[in-house]
């Protein structure tokens, strides 16, 4: 059956937008790149729950929670399942939006009047010396091993960066029964007066999960696992793969073997989607990151084009499924199955859980900042991975006068491999601003056109089929 | 590196250059290079420096692989199947590499 709206992507904001949306009676397509629901957050959800290991108790009480999220969406009979499909095209026009899709080998498109992108989030790329060797990888790589295929870093692993997600992982790998050999910690110790306002807010509003990540610090304290704060620039030393880490604490450059070095700095929208589809995008300057403007509903700057979750700006997973719950209202009033006043009725209680939960992103988003020593990265640092592309490139480019992240993947090639700028692109931009003294925003990204998936000649082929 | 946790699940096995990789049944070609405590996937076109997964969510394009002779694959979103072969990237993809298998 032809869906009334299709939802790209299985994490929280997707399963309780798609869910929602089922119950209101929509026909609802739910589009998704692995082969099992849950996002990145609660990836590998049902698999861990059909297994008989205490992979479900290690990953903690928050991941749990995801499950009951997927069971309440897998009851509804008006959602139409696509797993392992990839999004390759996504092209707005007047009478809907047409997406390229591609599954076991076969290309195909299909269209709806509305299509709601839940792409998620992903880590920050940061670019530092040395991140492109092997046995380098961010934290969020090794939590999808562990979920997905039950893999824990052995006991010397490093964790570097800063923010929740370090400390949370550090608990997860003591649950798992491994002691990181060391946490070099890019944030300070302490909270800064600074933030004390902000902090006092988040305690008001959300005191659990203030403890929680409290008693995440303690238990890292507790277990005896080295944490250096406040450290810089980091570097990931090795000829052919990682061997040892050297940072800067303080005064002193310290040097620790290491055969896996884990890196985190913070998580940013996944708008590859949004950037293909054209939308408007806002330069969030605080986080360093881009998001597609919306309307108060989460429409896009194209019609029937809406978004939701951490692909629309950082609030995580709780706030993404309140999020979906409220747009899937919304939608479903657009569509005529609910009244415009029963949706906002209904959406009230969701409302005030959301307003809950800003305050402390705030704090969050002040007390772990993006790095500033990762943000410069030196001039021998590789900012574009796929075509090894250097920092000093970059601002050399800049110096002779390019104007933008578009004419820097024409003379550098930066953006031009594989991953299609998805690492690269705010790094690119980053640099260029600082170089020609703009903002990023004046800047601007790198375009990007389809095929946004790498799709060969045979697959394109079946579309004729 | 990385160690193997839960029960003895269904065992696959596939070959990546020369050797045969023991994994689990559902895993990803990623998972299982790492857990044979294969690191390097590939030398980068560019450079030639070796290169390993970076972010296992489909991002970054550092694992692509080469299987049953197409390359440009990625190795953290195919799942391992029985007798399957793998090989690494070195350097630019030649054309007659593709006419191997």
């Amino acid at each position: 059956m032809k869906p009334d709206v299709i939802v790209i992507g299985t994490g929280p904001g997707g399963i309780a937008s798609a869910t929602t949306l089922a119950q209101a009676g929509v026909n609802v397509r739910i589009v998704d790149e692995q082969p099992y629901a849950g996002g990145q957050v609660y990836r590998a959800s049902e698999k861990i729950a059909a297994s008989r290991t205490s992979l479900r108790e290690w990953l903690g009480s928050d991941y749990a929670q995801g499950l009951d999220l997927i069971q309440a969406a897998r009851r509804e009979g008006n959602i139409d399942w696509c797993f392992d499909t990839s999004v390759w095209d996504i092209s707005c026009r007047e009478d809907g939006i047409q997406l390229g899709l591609l599954k076991d080998e076969k290309a195909s498109t299909i269209d709806a009047p509305h299509v709601v992108l839940a792409t998620g989030a992903m880590e920050r790329p940061t670019p530092f010396s040395g991140w492109t060797l092997p046995g380098v990888m961010s934290i969020g790589a090794a939590q999808t091993l562990f979920k997905d295929a039950g893999l824990i870093p052995d006991d010397d692993v490093v964790l570097a960066g800063s923010g929740p997600l370090l400390y949370l992982f550090a608990n997860q790998l003591l649950n798992a029964g491994t002691r990181p050999g060391l946490i070099v910690d890019t944030a300070p110790k302490w909270v800064s007066a600074r933030h004390l306002l902000q902090l006092a807010s988040a305690a008001r509003h959300n005191l659990p999960a203030l403890y929680k990540g409290l008693a995440w610090r303690q238990r890292i304290n507790r277990a005896g696992i080295p944490h250096v704060y406040g450290v810089c620039e980091l570097h990931a030393c090795g000829a052919g793969r990682v061997e040892s880490v050297k940072y800067r604490n303080g005064g002193r450059i310290q040097e620790v073997p290491a055969s896996l070095l884990l890196v985190h700095d913070g998580v940013i929208p996944n708008t590859h989607l949004s950037v293909a589809a054209n939308c408007h995008h806002i330069w969030q300057a605080r986080q360093r990151y881009w998001q597609p403007q919306l309307d108060v509903h989460g429409q896009t700057s194209q019609p029937g084009l809406w978004a939701v979750g951490d692909g629309a700006g950082i609030l995580g997973a709780e706030a993404a499924t309140l999020k979906g719950r409220i747009l899937a209202r919304h939608l479903a009033a657009k569509l005529g199955l609910i009244s415009p006043n029963e949706s906002q009725k209904t959406s009230q209680n969701d409302q005030r859980m959301l307003a809950k939960l800003i305050p402390l992103r705030r704090f969050l988003d002040q007390q772990f900042p993006p790095a500033a020593a990762f943000r410069e990265p030196g001039n021998d640092t590789v900012v574009c991975r796929c075509e090894a592309v250097k920092a000093q490139e970059i601002r050399q480019i800049a110096k002779l006068g390019c104007v933008g992240p578009n004419q820097a993947r024409s003379f550098t090639r930066a953006g031009m491999g594989p991953c299609m700028g998805r690492q690269c692109g705010n790094n690119v931009s980053q640099l260029l601003a600082d170089e020609l003294g703009k903002s990023v925003q004046e800047v601007g990204y790198y375009s990007t056109r389809p095929p946004i998936k790498p799709v060969t000649l045979g697959q394109l082929a079946s579309l004729a089929d | 590196m990385f160690k193997r946790i839960g029960k003895n699940e269904q065992q696959v096995t596939f070959e990546f250059l020369h050797r045969t990789v023991i994994a689990r049944e559902g895993d990803t070609i990623a998972a299982a290079l790492l857990a044979a405590g294969i690191l390097e996937f590939r030398q980068a076109p560019e450079d030639q420096s070796r290169r390993g997964p970076y972010c296992m969510i489909g991002n970054c394009f550092e694992c692509l692989v080469q299987i049953e002779g197409l390359g440009s694959r990625q190795a953290c979103r195919e799942r391992v199947r029985n007798g399957m072969r793998v090989k690494p990237h070195r350097g630019r993809i030649e054309l007659e590499e593709h006419d191997e298998t």
